[in-house]
């Protein structure tokens, strides 16, 4: 038993000098988390603070003019162009000139002063829709001030019900504070799955595993000795994004860290059992590098992190559940905004844990076949 | 549960006074998604409200009502926005990680060595090892776009050949950078990871796919002007779905062609220096 442990805790400090001590792979492991968490966290946000639009006002009256006005007084809605004729929206959508099209009709103040109200028309460039649906809403939100003002000074009666909608756990929906909790899974699981894939397969590719198997090690010790370095790097790298979610963005931690690192621990475990379940069916690290990005790819888009999961086609969300990214970023993101406790999580912890011994024993059944 | 709706009890009475108020309370975990549970919800009583207005059960509409149309993708089909995203990321992908291997293998083999010895030029040698990965990516552009138009069923307004030109200008980029990498690194694992940093992460968060490039602070915004892969996102978007829009292809290809140009020759001479 002794014997096992020190045998792999061998293997694990054999492997971390091999991967740490070049100084382009250390280098490699340690700094891009911290820097993409950072770049990244600036630029993921659905929030948007410049929006380009142009106005068609056909009216010209005080009441279009007011209209447009709190557009241009939000500090959000920039006015690049003022249309004189419709056939000019067309040319200025296609050209990205604008996003937006606010068109005011003729006769807008006459029908606003007789009570029977005005259409305002709002045309968005669609080819980001996610885009477009968040900049029209915020039009919506400033046309509801217009009516209130509106309203009040001419004898409108108030709307019959209004909605008073409040967030919890995140009170401004900022997309700050869900998407940078949800990358410390994401970033963690593109390197460690790849750096364990590729750490048995370059051994292969170098011949040096066939000298790793003549050694008294057993298959079991030579895959827990390949397990836990990455283990280690991906526990570091999670420490580090989760570093700057707290100190550079300032995003208040509301659970435990005993209780996020148990997800991730065994979301890592997860992560890394997938790698070594690659690197035993590759060949060579070319082949290993193709297994883990077919892997990464629906992984990361797939995960909850841009697109929630419940509008995912039926199908799709059914295929998300052998994804452990998913678990992982849900975890992340109800611990730390949250303050979920682990009786809250099982729902996460147990697909992670059953992806970790599914993938950990078949990578295990195929070393110790395959070295027969 | 993603959101709790709360109705007072003297409801009805206060809709007839036109004071009514209804409560909602999102689950802020993911702001998107709540988001879009609080519009759901303000466009259902928004509806709920102007019927009641048309009844004679309240007082009248708003002043003035919004009507917003989506030019390009009327019926908000997220595919739509997904799929020229998804394309990038296999090209790149493809275009870069493959490459990256496959010349630092050959570095950290030192069979580099052994070819140079052999009368085939550094172009050639070049050329051999970069040509099968760039007929690779094209076979995976075909697919794509075979699957964005018969399962995704996006429809592709513009014309193919202008894709297929932006498309093979992308590829080549990707090839250099793969190349760059590799030739700078000469090390497979390092090369991988330094690849998918260089090239996929920011082609997946900074490339305007997701997210909107204007809205990003200054300086990421200036780092994404160097990333080939924002100018092959408006590309692709503009093509897909909006037609031959010139005036968006002509300055993206443009900046595509010249990073091609710049990385073919940054390759090349790179190659030179090292074997020589």
């Amino acid at each position: 038993m002794l014997g096992t442990l020190l045998r792999i805790l061998a293997l694990t400090r054999k492997e971390l000098l091999a991967v740490l001590k070049d100084p382009r792979s250390r280098m490699s492991l340690l700094i891009p988390p911290v820097v993409q968490a950072l770049i990244f966290g600036y630029a993921a946000t659905y929030d948007l603070n410049h929006v380009t639009y142009a106005a068609l006002d056909r009216d010209h009256t005080a009441a279009s003019r007011q209209l447009l006005a709190g557009l241009d007084g939000s500090g959000v809605f920039e006015r690049v162009a003022d249309l004189q004729r419709a056939s000019d929206v067309e040319s200025l959508i296609d050209s990205r000139g604008a996003l937006l099209i606010v068109q005011i009709d003729e006769q807008f103040e006459r029908r606003l002063l007789s009570g029977r109200g005005a259409d305002v028309q709002l045309i968005a460039d669609g080819r980001n829709s996610n885009t477009a649906g968040t900049a029209a809403s915020y039009v919506s939100s400033i046309v509801q001030q217009f009516n209130a003002a509106w309203g009040r000074d001419h004898g409108y009666a108030p709307p019959p019900v209004q909605v008073v909608a409040r967030a919890w756990y995140n009170p401004n929906l900022e997309t700050r504070w869900f998407m940078i909790p949800g990358m410390i899974g994401t970033l963690t699981l593109i390197q460690t799955m790849m750096l364990t894939a590729m750490s048995v397969a370059r051994e292969r590719e170098q011949g040096t595993f066939d000298q790793l198997l003549v050694t008294p090690f057993r298959p079991f010790e030579i895959m827990a000795g390949k397990a836990l370095p990455s283990l280690v790097v991906g526990t570091i790298q999670a420490g580090g994004v989760l570093l700057v979610a707290q100190l550079w963005f300032r995003i208040p931690f509301a659970g435990s860290y005993l209780t996020l690192y148990a997800g991730l621990l065994l979301f890592l475990l997860a992560a890394v059992g997938i790698g070594l379940l690659l690197s035993a069916v590759a060949a060579t690290m070319q082949q290993a590098m193709l297994y883990s990005m077919l892997l990464i790819m629906p992984f990361s888009l797939l995960s909850g992190l841009t697109t929630p999961i419940s509008s995912m086609p039926r199908a799709v969300q059914f295929l998300t559940s052998i994804n452990p990214l998913r678990y992982a970023i849900d975890i992340t993101r109800r611990v730390y905004l949250e303050g979920a406790g682990l009786d809250l999580l099982v729902s996460d912890l147990w697909p992670l844990a059953l992806i970790a011994a599914l993938t950990l024993a078949a990578a295990s059944w195929m070393f110790s076949h395959r070295m027969q | 549960m993603d959101g709790i709706v709360r109705i007072p009890a003297d409801f009805s009475r206060r809709v007839a006074a036109g004071d009514a108020v209804v409560q909602l309370i999102v689950h802020g975990g993911d702001a998107n998604r709540a988001r879009i549970t609080e519009g759901y919800v303000q466009g259902i009583v928004g509806v709920w409200a102007a019927r009641l207005a048309a009844e004679g059960l309240a007082g009248p509409a708003q002043p003035v009502n919004v009507q917003s149309r989506l030019w390009f993708n009327e019926a908000n089909d997220s595919s739509y926005f997904l799929v020229p995203g998804l394309v990038v990321l296999v090209m790149t992908l493809i275009g870069g990680l493959l490459t990256a291997m496959v010349m630092a293998r050959e570095w950290e083999r030192g069979t580099l060595e052994s070819l140079m010895v052999t009368p085939v030029r550094s172009d050639e040698i070049l050329l051999g090892k970069t040509l099968p990965y760039f007929v690779l990516a094209l076979f995976g552009f075909a697919l794509c776009v075979l699957s964005a138009k018969f399962l995704f069923h996006v429809p592709l307004r513009g014309s193919i050949w202008v894709l297929l030109g932006a498309s093979m200008l992308y590829v080549l980029i990707a090839l250099g950078i793969g190349l760059l990498i590799s030739s700078w690194v000469k090390n497979q694992l390092v090369a991988s990871q330094l690849t998918m940093l260089v090239t996929f992460m920011p082609a997946f968060m900074l490339s305007g796919f997701l997210f909107d490039l204007r809205s990003m602070p200054a300086v990421v915004r200036w780092i994404t002007y160097a990333l080939p892969a924002r100018y092959y996102v408006a590309l692709l978007q503009s093509v897909f779905l909006a037609g031959n829009v010139w005036s968006v292809i002509a300055p993206n290809t443009l900046v595509l062609a010249a990073m091609a140009a710049a990385l073919a020759f940054g390759s090349h001479a790179v190659m030179r220096k090292r074997l020589d």
